[in-house]
């Protein structure tokens, strides 16, 4: 990927808020001009340049991260346009309260994945993630639109409370899937033979709009991009807040 | 120029006057190419001028299923109305009668971008009850709506554009045979070409017209000008002796270029077989220059 590449070089295991770091907003900074930004890390706060190498490019190109060992939180959160790639694994609210844009997590992503964060009322409201690992808890939380796909798997609570969009696990979910879901759609990747508390059976079928969403998860290369099927059992809840929402579970 | 013949058939120096139309484009598809026609048969069916339909549209090409949005066999219609409102209400209860009734089908947008844009799902949606389901991939919004077979599956809305109806040739063949045979070669050599629909049945006019009537209730009647029955009392008859039949193609079109590239593509094929086939004139409508502002000089075309 061509664009603005920062590799961390600072101690194992610090903890960095990288939400500042949007390709929006770094558009058209020069590695100088971003390398003098501060971070929340560790506590204090730090700059940037003290913390990651940079190489000369673009953000406005795209945003490579390689987080080295550092835990990286709010990769992404609030983004708007632009792509980021993190070459490893992202710490909390990866993409949380992203409204548009590309990112792309090689590794694993922690809690809150495309969530809410804290204080605000909605989560992700657009754009496209994608990880290669699993989630921690609460992925696409309150979420309103978008897709998020998780290869692996996700923690307790994925797609609790969410409002609309697309959370779609190739590896299955942890305890309350769908928690309080009002609209949207929760895909796991794993038949499942009984309904999640609060959901109803909606029996199997063929879904055709999942090729629509195979279409737009092309080039990811995610789990559902190479899943051979678009046959899914529906579990339609949460019947607690109205039974619009659907978890489908590919058969 | 004025002496212009091909293959010892006369093209007439006159032209074919067109005039301005917006039009949409769909994605319609379905299990199966046999329900991919059922469903564009119906959406297409009564739609071949609007003047008395409201709308013409026809099947501008057949899709593989590489081509469409949900890998299923499909085709791309377009349709052309008036002005963008009137458009719009042929559009939504065309596709709400004709494709979401039909089995297993599911519609798109064909034109993706553009300022203006029509209901298609956003108009149909209501259909479910409550129970219709909004899913936004990308920059597309589409809308699942429960239906007895599954889930009928609509694009939110479609851009419309401007475009052109009306071009048009006439050929003029010493029998009723050899006329339709020619007629035939054309829409073959038209069908393919993109940006272009025939919206008359199999491509083809017989009854072309003429602006008014005896009759006060109606505005366009019998072209008898065209009508070999008519020669011998018709003192306007455009007609030679030895014409015994006359049909007409008319093609919508996205713009002057695509109207052009069809119109010469056609008469190339109506005239192929030359006089020996029995073709003896082209032909073109038009209304003086009164009518629209796209003039296909059939000299010009055919150059």
């Amino acid at each position: 990927m061509s664009g603005l590449s920062l590799t961390y070089r600072g101690d194992a295991e610090m903890m960095v808020d990288m939400s500042a770091l949007l390709p929006e907003r770094l558009a058209g900074l020069t590695a100088d001009d971003v390398a003098r930004m501060t971070l929340p890390c560790g506590g204090g706060s730090a700059r940037l340049g003290d913390l990651f190498d940079l190489s000369a490019g673009d953000a406005a190109e795209g945003l490579l991260i390689r987080p080295g060992g550092a835990i990286l939180h709010r990769v992404g959160a609030g983004m708007t346009s632009g792509r980021i790639l993190v070459a490893g694994d992202a710490g909390n609210h990866a993409g949380a309260g992203m409204a548009g844009g590309l990112l792309r997590i090689d590794g694993s992503a922690g809690d809150s994945l495309g969530g809410v964060l804290p204080g605000l009322p909605l989560g992700m409201r657009g754009g496209l993630i994608s990880v290669g690992g699993d989630a921690g808890d609460r992925a696409g939380e309150r979420m309103r639109r978008g897709i998020v796909v998780v290869d692996g798997r996700a923690g307790a609570y994925a797609a609790a409370f969410m409002v609309a969009g697309t959370l779609a696990v190739g590896g299955g979910c942890g305890p309350h899937p769908g928690f309080g879901m009002r609209r949207g759609t929760l895909l796991v990747g794993h038949p499942q033979d009984a309904a999640p508390d609060g959901f109803a059976d909606g029996g199997t079928r063929d879904w055709l709009f999942l090729h629509l969403l195979r279409r737009a998860l092309e080039g990811t290369g995610s789990w559902f991009e190479r899943a051979g099927t678009t046959r899914a059992h529906r579990f339609i809840g949460d019947l607690a807040e109205g039974g619009r929402g659907e978890i489908l579970a590919v058969v | 120029m004025a002496g212009l013949r091909i293959n010892g058939v006369r093209i007439e120096d006159t032209f074919a006057e067109a005039f301005p139309m917006t039009y949409t484009r769909l994605v319609v598809t379905a299990d199966t190419p046999a329900w991919v026609d059922a469903a564009t048969s119906s959406l297409t069916g009564f739609a071949t001028s609007v003047i008395g339909c409201g709308c013409e549209a026809a099947v501008e090409r057949l899709l593989t299923p590489e081509e469409t949005p949900d890998s299923r066999p499909g085709a791309a219609v377009m349709i052309f109305g008036m002005s963008t409102g009137d458009l719009a209400k042929h559009v939504v209860n065309r596709v709400g009668q004709c494709v979401m009734t039909s089995p297993g089908s599911a519609c798109y947008a064909g034109l993706i971008d553009g300022a203006k844009r029509i209901p298609l799902g956003g108009g149909l949606r209501y259909f479910g009850d409550g129970h219709q389901i909004s899913k936004k991939f990308g920059d597309r919004r589409f809308w699942r709506l429960p239906v007895m077979d599954g889930e009928f599956v609509c694009e939110d809305s479609v851009a419309v554009a401007k475009g052109i109806g009306g071009g048009n040739f006439l050929i003029l063949a010493a029998s009723h045979r050899q006329c339709l045979a020619a007629a035939e070669a054309a829409v073959a050599a038209i069908r393919p070409l993109p940006g272009i629909i025939l919206p008359f049945p199999g491509g083809v006019v017989r009854s072309g017209s003429k602006v008014g009537s005896k009759y006060k209730a109606l505005i366009a009647s019998t072209n008898t000008r065209f009508c070999p029955t008519l020669r011998a009392v018709e003192p306007e008859t455009l007609l030679s002796p030895d014409v015994e039949a006359v049909l007409e193609l008319v093609l919508d079109g996205t713009d002057e270029a695509a109207i052009r590239t069809g119109m010469r593509a056609g008469i190339a094929a109506a005239v192929a077989g030359g006089t020996a086939a029995g073709v003896l004139a082209i032909t073109a409508g038009n209304y003086g220059g009164k009518l629209g502002p796209h003039h296909f000089h059939l000299h010009e075309v055919m150059a």
